[in-house]
């Protein structure tokens, strides 16, 4: 019954062009209207380092020397010395660099051409860091060949902090692009709403209750077709992001499918439990929508909010699923171990769990009427 | 001797405060063509959707071939077809594969179910477009596949409600005509429709409910026979009548009612207790010659209006 459900359940989802074309096209086409707000990004990345400047002083920048000449930082920048301000002006007129650095009596400055470049962001990053540990430094009389080691510590702290690889500059469409691909992934869900609303609810359901007393082999067949429609879909759009835009997507494939298969496989559940408790394809169709949009915007997707001074941000980050997904998706790509594929699934299946429970009970209890 | 396919007992259910069947018994020999008929709102489908296992009742017995109905549920659902009120088909599956699915859903193994699904399209006559979806179809070919659908598993108990519905006469009549096939073929058939005459013609026993209550049943023939209280006969005369003439006949013993139309004569009597030799004396003695007589006997729909009353229902 299962195996019938699902064969029968595809042949007719992918006959239902409307839908499949919606379930494609929609992702290209939120991807074209992101890629249209963020143009810039959409570029080539660029492999030119950022070219900066130091100019000789004292001993603190002896000791930012060091910082630029560690490995991690060297990779993303190119550093030169010079001598005075006026030879610092003339390279950044003639473009031979993208800004410099000095030390003046008690604080650094750091002069740019364009502010908006992601080498700024970094550098300036790596100064707010320098400036602030460098007390602890002093105090503690570090030897100044130890700063090679502060520079790499630094700049992994702002890895993991904005979610960057050691070997890749990360555009903003790198970004949202996980994000999209997890949007789209609860956006699944609708799929499972829209299956079970013309597989098993009302009238139909009725007539399948004719046939058989148990409906849980019928579920799972459609459950399992919409996993699989959902997946085709996700993989079209990988592609399509990879290809087209380039995005940045790590190199531990495994990993990032089966992060984004259990994921799938949730939003599915979303969609069952949604339609099992609200027996309406139209109400369901709207609050898996407005669900979907507002966790996004929680987690984080597309317009960033601080939610960390009424200390929710922290708990939204750990339990709010697409916000869980978004975090271990970033960390494999970028290789950071902030979160674990453990405890992704750890949530996952917590949140699983409580969907199954929901939705079987509301059936249970709708047949039991 | 009969034997008994499906056997109920003071069967109950309330939806909150309504009370949708109240204590209904009836008994469906196999092979019967059994018509269940109420008005709306009377418990009809609640009866059907309880004996096909789609709700759970509140109070009562049913057995299905003298076995439980509960404890045997499974097996009994894959031993009954349910053609419902509203076609229940998927638009996005071509005929064949709506009965293969419907098939694979009964429990019927591949090869057994690929001779069944041609079998069936060639019952529904399908065959022609057994590989077309429903969506392209008219609303009598629509019909004809969610028949299919519940009897491609070659049910012993088939339970119709109101298959006919917004159908032209022809698909009507091979759908009729198919009921009587099956019926043949050994299949017990329980039909529910608003068209009385339907009912008439195909069932050999009756249920009537109304409210939730049993209201009449038995066998076709006798229930008309019993009903059959009055008689009404028109008679057509050669010249324009006189009101002077329905005075006389309405003094005949039995004659409850005597109108005129211009020529013809229409009059209601009992019918056990009423001659029409006398009705045709007394035309001849005030110098009237008849030139047709027409009976008009109680139909089922006569019956029904009688027993269920001519109130509006929701």
């Amino acid at each position: 019954m299962i195996i019938s459900t699902f064969k029968y359940t595809l042949k007719r989802e992918i006959r239902d062009y409307t839908s499949m074309l919606l379930m494609v096209f929609f992702p290209a086409i939120l991807a074209l209207i992101v890629g249209n707000a963020l143009q810039g990004d959409f570029q080539a990345p660029k492999t030119e380092k950022y070219k900066v400047a130091l100019i000789e002083g004292d001993m603190y920048m002896e000791s930012l020397k060091s910082v630029f000449a560690a490995e991690a930082v060297s990779n993303i920048t190119e550093t030169i010395i010079l001598n005075n301000h006026s030879e610092a002006d003339n390279a950044l007129l003639l473009g031979e660099i993208h800004g410099y650095i000095w030390y003046d009596s008690d604080e650094i400055n750091f002069v740019v051409e364009d502010p908006e470049l992601q080498g700024v962001a970094i550098i300036t990053f790596i100064l707010t860091q320098f400036t602030r540990n460098q007390n602890i430094f002093t105090h503690q009389n570090v030897n100044y060949n130890d700063y090679d080691v502060i520079g790499n510590r630094l700049l992994e702290t702002y890895i993991q902090a904005r979610g960057l690889s050691n070997n890749h500059i990360p555009r903003a469409f790198d970004y949202y692009g996980v994000t999209l691909t997890v949007l789209v992934c609860l956006f699944g869900s609708l799929y499972a709403i829209k299956i079970i609303s013309d597989t098993l609810i009302g009238r139909k359901q009725e007539r399948l209750l004719s046939v058989t007393n148990r409906l849980l082999p019928i579920y799972i067949g459609v459950l399992l077709a919409s996993i699989l429609l959902v997946a085709m879909q996700i993989s079209v759009l990988l592609i399509f992001y990879k290809m087209v835009y380039g995005v940045f997507l790590g190199s531990n494939y495994f990993r990032l499918i089966a992060i984004l298969f259990i994921f799938i496989i949730f939003s599915n559940l979303f969609g069952l439990a949604l339609i099992s408790v609200v027996k309406d394809y139209g109400i369901a169709y709207t609050l898996a929508n407005i669900i979907i949009l507002g966790s996004t915007f929680l987690a984080g997707g597309f317009v960033i909010i601080d939610l960390d001074h009424f200390g929710a941000g922290r708990l939204i980050n750990q339990l709010l699923p697409n916000a869980v997904c978004q975090n271990v998706l970033f960390s494999t790509i970028y290789e950071t171990n902030s979160v674990s594929f453990i405890e992704y699934i750890q949530v996952m299946a917590a949140g699983a769990s409580i969907l199954i429970i929901v939705a079987v009970l509301t059936n249970k209890r709708r047949l039991a009427k | 001797m009969s034997i008994t396919m499906l056997e109920v007992q003071g069967l109950h259910k309330k939806y909150q405060n309504t009370v949708a069947v109240d204590d209904v018994s009836f008994k469906i020999d196999k092979q019967d063509i059994f018509g269940l008929l109420g008005p709306n709102g009377a418990g009809k489908s609640t009866t059907i959707s309880i004996i096909s296992g789609i709700i759970h009742r509140d109070k009562g017995e049913i057995l299905v071939e003298g076995k439980n109905f509960d404890k045997n549920l499974k097996d009994i659902k894959r031993n009954m077809g349910l053609v419902p009120q509203d076609i229940i088909i998927f638009e996005d599956l071509t005929a064949k594969e709506n009965l293969e699915y419907f098939g694979s859903l009964y429990g019927i193994n591949n090869k057994t179910r690929k001779h069944n699904v041609d079998q069936t399209l060639e019952f529904i006559g399908l065959t022609d477009v057994a590989n077309k979806f429903p969506k392209t179809f008219s609303g009598g070919m629509k019909r004809r596949l969610n028949i299919g659908c519940a009897i491609v598993h070659r049910p012993q108990i088939i339970i119709l409600d109101e298959p006919t519905v917004g159908i032209d006469a022809q698909s009507r009549n091979h759908i009729m005509e198919s009921i009587r096939k099956l019926n043949q073929q050994g299949a017990t058939i329980i039909y529910t429709s608003h068209y009385m005459e339907e009912i008439q013609s195909l069932c050999n026993r009756l249920l009537i409910i109304d409210k939730g209550k049993v209201v009449e049943s038995g066998n076709t023939n006798e229930l008309l026979l019993k009903y059959n209280l009055n008689e009404t006969y028109l008679i057509m005369l050669d010249k324009k009548i006189q009101n002077e003439l329905c005075k006389q006949l309405n003094e005949i013993i039995g004659v409850v009612k005597c109108s005129i139309n211009e020529k013809v004569l229409e009059i209601e009597a009992q019918a056990n207790t009423f001659s029409l030799k006398h009705i045709l004396d007394v035309i001849e003695r005030t110098n009237y010659k008849f030139l047709s007589i027409n009976m008009k006997r109680n139909n089922l729909e006569d019956i029904f209006l009688h027993l269920t009353g001519k109130t509006l229902r929701d």
